[in-house]
């Protein structure tokens, strides 16, 4: 429009000639130019705006800093930046100016992403937290649920897995469902993702892909919003339960193209060792057995301790020492119309466990490009390759290692597996290791994640923005597990099987947008539809006898190839969404959000929810009567009130018959019972906050309190047997319980956030960061107790965790051992502890000397079933993260602390090889301490008014072969305190000066780092790792349970960033 | 920009959000699977629904549950005490049992009378296509399943609940269990009912008849016959009816048994469609690789991997009990089924691991040195057993190349012709302490004749119980076998399991000249026994039920059944 600007144009020249008229001859203009460069670190801030005061004359810095502008000498130039204090500097006769900005900390213009907007964050009324990239770049991330932790207040991520490539289980604000999913929703560039559960722990016999965020480089993100509060979190309506982690990508920026590449280089360690017996302190353990007769013997090798070696120890056979890569590129930079940011990466982490690996390949293309004045477009495209190795997911090989045998060699001196002998195998394992090596089951997915969007402004402050986004996933999973001879171990049948996969979900969302100030009412309203489908479908395929090892397709499988199946499924929702903000002379701020969801997943009845919030702000700093206050800068207390839901798991509605095999053919049965009335689940929630800037807004504090009550709760109603129903059917006769909304549950915390900056001089900069987290939850009301029973493979079917009314989800149960049975009067004044139901005194029929004594709960003079009681609660009391930074010239040392406190964890693995001597079967390995097993004077029936215990002060139970006693009830014995503050980062980076680089001409930057993860772990814990996350089960959600998880070991990282 | 079009383009913009999507949007039935709308609109529809009651369900009671009590409790079978088995052994198993066999069997066993209720739930809606024949006699099959379950429940744990509709019965917490002889009334209602309307010959091979329906019918009467009874007297009015029923079957079928006895556990004779006319109900398993569509019996019973070929085979613990054994022993002519039943020293089956030219039972496995050691007498190790040949077929190789780990090609008799056989014999015994009525011998020495033995002249009770342990071990029917007798007399019941020897033993192989070696529990020669008592004739209900549904523990009560709809 050249008129307006002509007119513009000649207003500015009169009035500049109107001002200028009681002056005398205005000194001429020179060129000026300079670099911006900010004075903590002495880089350039690329985009910094040069102004001359009181003009309109104003160029931009380019991205080394750099700009050029004519000035008078009288005239002043002022330089601002985001994150920087103004600074103005009289132009005078200087024709180069080197500008250094003081860092400002107040944060409150920084732009937070929201559901469906961006909003200041001064203008915030709802709690969201942000966790920035500065902050992400300084942990070694493979996946971005592993960036997540720590990072920010209430939210409580626990890897489940050390497995490369594993999924995190990750709590927003407490766990919000019995059954269901509990992971948050992921807006990655407004792509939505809710991962699935991590399954299976140590023992998953059906590897997928475990984690569906695992194709994101986290280097790609520029920042990460995490919705917490319900009226952040309602604009997502349905989907926004459980919290909603908003992840933005990086843009390019105007101005010369910048290239960066960076190569990391990981040396990740073994784990500490669980305490094994070697092989002198087996054979003396044999021994012993041997002696009383309960282990067949052992070879005459071992008949003398002294004379063998250690024997293999399985724990350094199977866990290595290994490396991990990381080499990236991005360009990045763009005109004034169009900006783009190019990225590639390789990862490729070996696993410490043999046959364990993750391999990624992404690249991603952000483009940007304002196209005409009303109209901006921009595309964001992921795509992505992974290739993750699963065997020792698939056997449980870690177990399997710590129970085998020492004296069998890992490999025999003709370079063979060694195996167990004939008398071993019929009871012991094969070589984990070798199972490790031979077994080939990775799991592969290729995919691409992206979204086009259209921003049109027909009018100033009228936005109209459409998104169209799209996620797809194509997966592949091979198993393969050879035919072979280890030993006497026999398997002479090979197996394998195929499965492919993809699955889709796109969005198309639109919405409107109006912002409007009159005066000091500032407001703003949107309102939006949105639509998105998903599907999925996916094909099996096994076969057995396959003719060859070397050849691992299907089309040689000899005989057998099972039928291959395959499904497919689709679901779909339809919202509106609407919101409002307002705020009055910048003190008093509103929002009122509202969403109607429609879910495929329910039925014509029930087919839509409302889920409407409010939430209001006041900055009572800006109040007068807070005026005289000189070390508050700033001070908002908040409060919101809102509902969000919950759609379940979709097909509830239906009543599914799936296909199955007779010998007639195809056939099909009941897969579920129906519900036709299934709605939706509800999460009320309230939550009251502040923000507070402190001392030059040196010192930041976000806290918050809330309370989230969900009722409605969707859940299978599990009933009795005698009804016939299942927790997960659908296949083999078993019908799955309806899913019903009946649950309820509550959780309340607090979270705070402290951000400081300690020390600030020109060279030497230290900040700290500090979050606190709490969360009580509690069943208020289920359709009847869920006891979720684990079965592993050996004998430990004892763990046991009870979901009641009135206490937390998944309680650890178990029975209370009060030490061992030490004489005759120990045992005749005891409850009945022999499940004949009489009490009897016998070595081989009932209680004896030297076994476990357990607490008669109920004191009805039996010690059965109704004595298990709770013995654990597993979810932390707080958690709590540090973070502390010090910056010294080019150098800088992040050191990042993590802790949970007051949660128990059941170390199944200890009790399956420590509390029951001969629990993993006759020449399985134990722990060491096993040898301090009970050695009652008597083992004959004749002695019991005179046997006494000869070895007392040890909990180990006196091993006899029928366990009459039942001394293999899991006890609190086995239930540890699960407390720990683990040095989760340690970090030294140098930023190679600029004098150094100018030499080079095409360097600009260049970093070197060295760091260290999982440092160390202060904790009591015995097992491998503290860190158990919750997994699914059986349909349950296990919580602290470590039955041989896969451990997070230290690494050593170095790595190189450098910019051209 | 006028303020026109402003509004113009507002309401624009208004217009290309607001019409959302289409009506049918949100409806997302399910792709990969019918629901029991879109299905059961023909006749062969309904067969569909129904074939898949033949296995399915009833894979968590086949295996494990049906070895350990049917066999292991019912004194055919020694076993160890891993994982707590033991206890099926002694009479001690507990409501946690933690071998998993009891509840194991009472999810499936509950799991296929839900599946029958909610099949004939479905038969009932079915869709025009079908016709009232179909329906009919899809609806018999469902109750037929129904009966032969309830048949195991009554006998495994006395008083149940009766479930009869699960549709509206879900959510119901008032359930109780009800009386024992409801249950029975139930049965029989339900193979009534299905012997009306199923057909005379099967419909497909394998699926049940009138015959099948007619035959449990008589076995049902049989059992009731004794309920409530004690000293040894049975209803007579049952036994009528069993001898009714029963007869009708052997006189009228057609049905004869197989030849060779081996044959019957043979997958060329006994997989697949190939079902003997002996079978009247069986459980037709599919080598698929599906879990609970295949059969994984022989993983559990067979004593060595190299027999199977599929890393399974962990069946060392089980093997003929010494009472079994010293029956072999006192009776060698009992050679045929003894040789399909039990692996004996020195012998050969040419049928498994053909590959290798047969495969022999060492005679090594046995004269244990180490067995006149006291201390190596405990629990499996160093013991000798006649390992369990039932059952027992070898590698996928030597079976058509079916077959897989704990998949096995091979179908598992739930009730054959023999039985009714045997039945009917009992129910023309009645109540009289010997019988030499001819019909009764006819059926009788039948059984004897095809296993290769003299026939009777006239028959006892304690000779019918002995032919039933004989014919059927480890089958899964000792337990049950027992129970029946235990209705009506129970203290010489409760007595013979007392002192029935469940201890180890070792066999010395000598030639022809074999003997056998009973061990007592301190290793040494003797005996050992367990006692059983009324307290324990019942097995608990698995305390994860009672923790969900405390009610079961309350008294039965008496059933309605004018609540029953056929």
């Amino acid at each position: 429009m050249p008129l307006p600007k002509l007119a513009r144009a000649i207003l500015g020249l009169l009035t500049t000639a109107i001002l200028s008229l009681p002056l005398a001859a205005q000194p001429p203009a020179h060129r000026i130019t300079g670099r911006v460069s900010a004075q903590s670190n002495g880089l350039a801030v690329p985009g910094a705006s040069v102004s001359v005061k009181g003009t309109h004359n104003s160029v931009q810095a380019d991205a080394d800093g750099n700009f050029s502008i004519l000035a008078a000498p009288n005239e002043v130039l002022v330089i601002t930046n985001v994150g920087y204090v103004k600074k103005e500097i009289k132009v005078g006769t200087a024709t180069t100016l080197n500008v250094q900005l003081t860092q400002d900390y107040n944060n409150l213009n920084d732009v937070v992403v929201v559901g469906y907007g961006r909003m200041r964050k001064s203008d915030m009324s709802a709690a969201v937290g942000t966790i920035s990239s500065t902050e992400l770049d300084k942990t070694v991330n493979v996946t971005i649920d592993d960036a997540l932790q720590g990072k920010a207040a209430n939210v409580y991520v626990s890897q489940t897995s050390g497995e490369p490539g594993a999924g995190a289980s990750v709590i927003i604000r407490g766990v919000s469902t019995v059954t269901g999913n509990y992971q948050p929703l992921y807006v990655i560039d407004g792509v939505q993702i809710r991962p699935s559960l991590p399954t299976g722990g140590a023992y998953n016999s059906t590897p997928t892909i475990a984690n569906e965020l695992q194709g994101l480089n986290p280097d790609d993100i520029e920042n990460i919003s995490v919705l917490e509060g319900p009226a952040a979190t309602s604009i997502y309506g349905a989907a926004g339960a459980n919290g909603v982690i908003m992840i933005t990508t990086k843009q390019g920026k105007a101005g010369t193209t910048r290239v960066a590449a960076s190569e990391l280089q990981t040396l990740q360690t073994r784990p500490k060792d669980q305490p094994v017996m070697d092989l002198r302190q087996y054979a003396v353990y044999v021994q012993k057995l041997e002696n009383l007769g309960l282990v067949p013997a052992e070879p005459n090798e071992l008949s003398d301790p002294k004379l063998l070696g250690a024997g293999t120890d399985w724990q350094h056979a199977l866990f290595q020492n290994t490396w991990m890569q990381k080499h990236s590129l991005n360009v990045s930079g763009g005109s004034d119309r169009t900006t783009f940011y190019l990225s590639g990466e390789y990862t490729n982490q070996n696993g410490i466990a043999l046959g364990s690996g993750f391999q990624r390949g992404s690249i991603r293309l952000n483009l940007a490009n304002q196209a005409t004045k009303w109209l901006k477009i921009g595309t964001n495209l992921n795509v992505f390759g992974t290739k993750e190795k699963v065997n020792i997911f698939q056997a449980n090989i870690v177990n399997i290692a710590l129970s085998q045998n020492p004296t069998i060699p890992v490999k025999n001196p003709d370079g063979t597996f060694g195996g167990p002998s004939a008398a071993q195998a019929q009871y012991s394992a094969t070589n984990p290791v070798a199972l490790a090596s031979l077994n080939n089951n990775y799991n592969t997915s290729f995919g691409a994640i992206g979204g086009l969007n259209l921003d049109v402004t027909p009018v100033k402050g009228l936005l109209w923005h459409t998104e169209i986004n799209g996620n797809y996933t194509f997966t592949n999973g091979y198993t393969f597990n050879p035919s072979y001879t280890i030993g006497a171990f026999v398997n002479p049948n090979t197996t394998g099987s195929r499965s492919s996969g993809n699955n889709w979900w796109a969005s198309l969302n639109t919405r409107l947008q109006y912002d409007w100030t009159l005066g000091k009412h500032v407001a703003s309203i949107m309102a939006g539809h949105e639509a998105q489908q998903y599907a999925y479908q996916s094909l099996y395929a096994n076969g057995q006898g396959y003719t060859t090892n070397t050849i691992q397709e299907l089309s040689v499988a000899s005989s057998v190839i099972s039928n291959p199946t395959s499904s497919r499924g689709d679901g779909s929702q339809e919202s509106y969404f609407a919101r409002a903000n307002y705020t009055y002379d910048n003190k008093y701020i509103a929002q009122l959000v509202v969403r109607h969801d429609g879910s495929s997943n329910f039925g014509p009845n029930n087919r839509f929810g409302t889920f409407p919030a409010a939430s209001v702000a006041w900055k009572i700093s800006d109040e007068k009567f807070m005026q005289g206050l000189p070390w508050l800068n700033d001070l908002k207390l908040r409060g919101e009130y809102g509902i969000s839901g919950n759609a379940g798991p979709g097909g509830a509605i239906y009543s599914n018959l799936y296909a199955t095999v007779t010998v007639w053919g195809g056939g099909f049965l009941p897969g579920n019972y129906p519900n036709v009335n299934l709605k939706w689940e509800q999460d009320r929630s309230g939550n009251i906050g502040f923000d507070a800037h402190l001392f030059n807004n040196r010192v930041e504090i976000v806290a918050d309190a809330y309370q989230k009550k969900i009722s409605n709760l969707i859940l299978p109603a599990s009933g009795p047997s005698y009804l016939g129903g299942y927790l997960s059917g659908g296949y083999g006769g078993q019908i799955s319980w309806p899913i019903e909304n009946y649950g309820g549950m509550e959780n309340k915390g607090f979270g705070i956030t402290v951000n400081t900056v300690n020390i600030t001089t020109k060279d030497f900069q230290w900040k700290t960061g500090a979050n606190f987290s709490m969360d009580r939850n509690k069943v208020t009301k289920i359709y009847s107790p869920i006891y979720t029973q684990y079965y592993s493979t050996t004998n430990s079917r004892q763990a046991e965790f009870l979901t009641k009314e009135g206490q937390p989800l998944s309680m650890i149960t178990g029975y209370v051992a009060d030490g061992l049975f030490t004489n005759y009067k120990d045992l005749a004044g005891h409850s009945i502890q022999t499940s004949n139901g009489k009490l009897t005194i016998d070595p081989s029929q009932g209680s004896w000397v030297g076994d476990i004594k357990f607490r008669d709960i109920n004191k009805d003079g039996v010690v059965d079933n109704n004595d298990r009681t709770i013995i654990g609660n597993p979810w932390p009391k707080f958690t709590y993260n540090f973070t502390s930074t010090f910056d010294y010239k080019g150098f800088e040392l992040n050191l990042f602390f993590t802790g949970v406190y007051g949660n128990k964890i059941l170390n199944l693995t200890r009790y399956e090889n420590e509390y029951i001597p001969l629990g993993t079967g006759p020449y399985a390995n134990h722990f060491k301490s096993d040898v301090n097993f009970a050695v009652p004077s008597s083992i004959n029936a004749a002695d019991a008014l005179t046997a006494t215990l000869t070895n007392p002060g040890y909990n180990i139970a006196r091993p006899s072969a029928s366990d009459a006693n039942g001394n293999a009830r899991l006890s609190q014995w086995s239930v540890e305190n699960g407390s720990y503050l683990k040095l989760k980062n340690a970090r030294l980076s140098w930023r190679v000066p600029n004098k150094y680089l100018n030499a080079t001409h095409f360097v600009r930057g260049a970093v070197f780092t060295v760091q260290s993860q999982n440092v160390f772990t202060v904790t009591k814990y015995k097992g491998y790792d503290p860190e158990v996350g919750m997994y699914q089960y059986g349909g349950f959600n296990i919580v602290g349970m470590d039955e041989g998880r896969y451990p997070q070991t230290r690494s050593y990282s170095f790595s190189l960033a450098v910019n051209f | 920009m006028p303020r026109i079009i402003k509004l113009v383009t507002l309401i624009a913009l208004g217009l290309t959000i607001m019409p959302g999507c289409k009506k049918d949007y949100l409806n997302r039935p399910p792709q990969s699977s019918p629901t029991s709308v879109t299905f059961y609109q023909t006749d062969a529809e309904i067969q569909e629904g129904t074939g898949p009651l033949y296995n399915g369900s009833w894979g968590g009671y086949n295996g494990t549950s049906l070895q350990y009590i049917g066999d292991v409790m019912g004194g055919n079978s020694t076993t160890d005490n891993y994982n707590g088995r033991g206890a099926y052994l002694n009479f001690s198993v507990s409501a946690t049992d933690p071998s998993g066999a009891l509840q194991s069997a009472y999810q499936a066993l509950w799991s296929v009378v839900a599946n029958a209720n909610l099949v004939a739930a479905n038969i009932k809606g079915a869709g025009p296509g079908a016709t009232t024949a179909g329906k009919n006699a899809g609806l018999a099959e469902c109750y037929f399943m129904r009966a032969a379950s309830y048949y195991y429940l009554a006998l495994i744990w006395g008083a149940i609940p009766i479930v009869y509709d699960n549709v509206h019965q879900l959510g119901d917490t008032t359930i109780h269990r009800n009386n024992l002889a409801d249950a029975w009334q139930f049965m029989i209602n339900d193979l009534e009912w299905a012997m009306k309307y199923l057909p005379a010959t099967p419909a497909q091979p394998g699926r049940v008849t009138k015959w099948s329906a007619e035959g449990m019918l008589a076995r049902a009467f049989l059992v009731r016959s004794g309920l409530g009874q004690s000293g040894g007297n049975r209803n007579q009015a049952d036994l009528d009816s069993a001898r009714y029923y029963a007869g009708d079957v052997c006189n009228n079928s057609g049905l004869t048994l197989m030849t060779n006895y081996y044959d019957l556990f043979t997958s060329k004779y006994f997989s697949g469609t190939n079902v003997p006319k002996e079978s009247l109900f069986s459980l037709l398993w599919v080598p698929t690789g599906q879990w609970f569509v295949q059969n994984h019996m022989q993983a559990n019973l067979a004593y060595s991997s190299l027999i199977t070929q599929t890393s399974d085979g962990w069946g060392g613990a089980f093997g003929g009990s010494p009472n079994l054994m010293q029956y072999y022993f006192n009776n060698p002519d009992d050679s045929l089924r003894r040789r399909a039943t039990v692996f004996m020293p020195n012998t050969n089956y040419p049928d498994i691991n053909q590959a290798d030219g047969g495969w022999h039972v060492d005679t090594a496995l046995f004269n244990h040195a180490e067995i006149k050691n006291p201390g190596d007498a405990g629990n499996g190790y160093g013991s000798d057993h006649a390992f369990v040949k039932k059952y027992v077929i070898g590698s996928p190789a030597d079976n058509g190349g079916l077959g897989a780990t704990q998949d096995e090609n091979l179908s598992t008799y739930i009730f054959r012709l023999a039985d009714v056989y045997l039945i009917y014999a009992d129910a023309i015994l009645g109540n009289n302490g010997t019988t030499s009525d001819p019909e009764a011998l006819k059926y009788y020495n039948a059984v004897r004749q095809r296993a290769g033995i003299a026939p009777k002249t006239s028959i006892t009770y304690m000779d019918l119980l002995w032919e039933r342990k004989v014919e059927f071990a480890f089958e899964g029917h000792a337990w049950y076998d027992w129970k029946t007798w235990y209705y009506f007399d129970p203290a010489n019941a409760l007595a013979w399991f007392s002192n029935q020897d469940r201890g180890n033993y070792n066999i010395t192989y000598n030639g022809g000249n074999s003997f056998l070696t009973l061990f007592g529990s301190n290793g040494y020669a003797g005996t050992v026994s367990y006692p059983i008592t009324a307290a324990t004739a019942d097995l608990p209900y698995p305390e994860s039920e009672l923790l969900v549904a405390p009610i079961l523990q309350q008294p039965p009560v008496a059933f309605d059944f004018s609540k029953v709809k056929y």
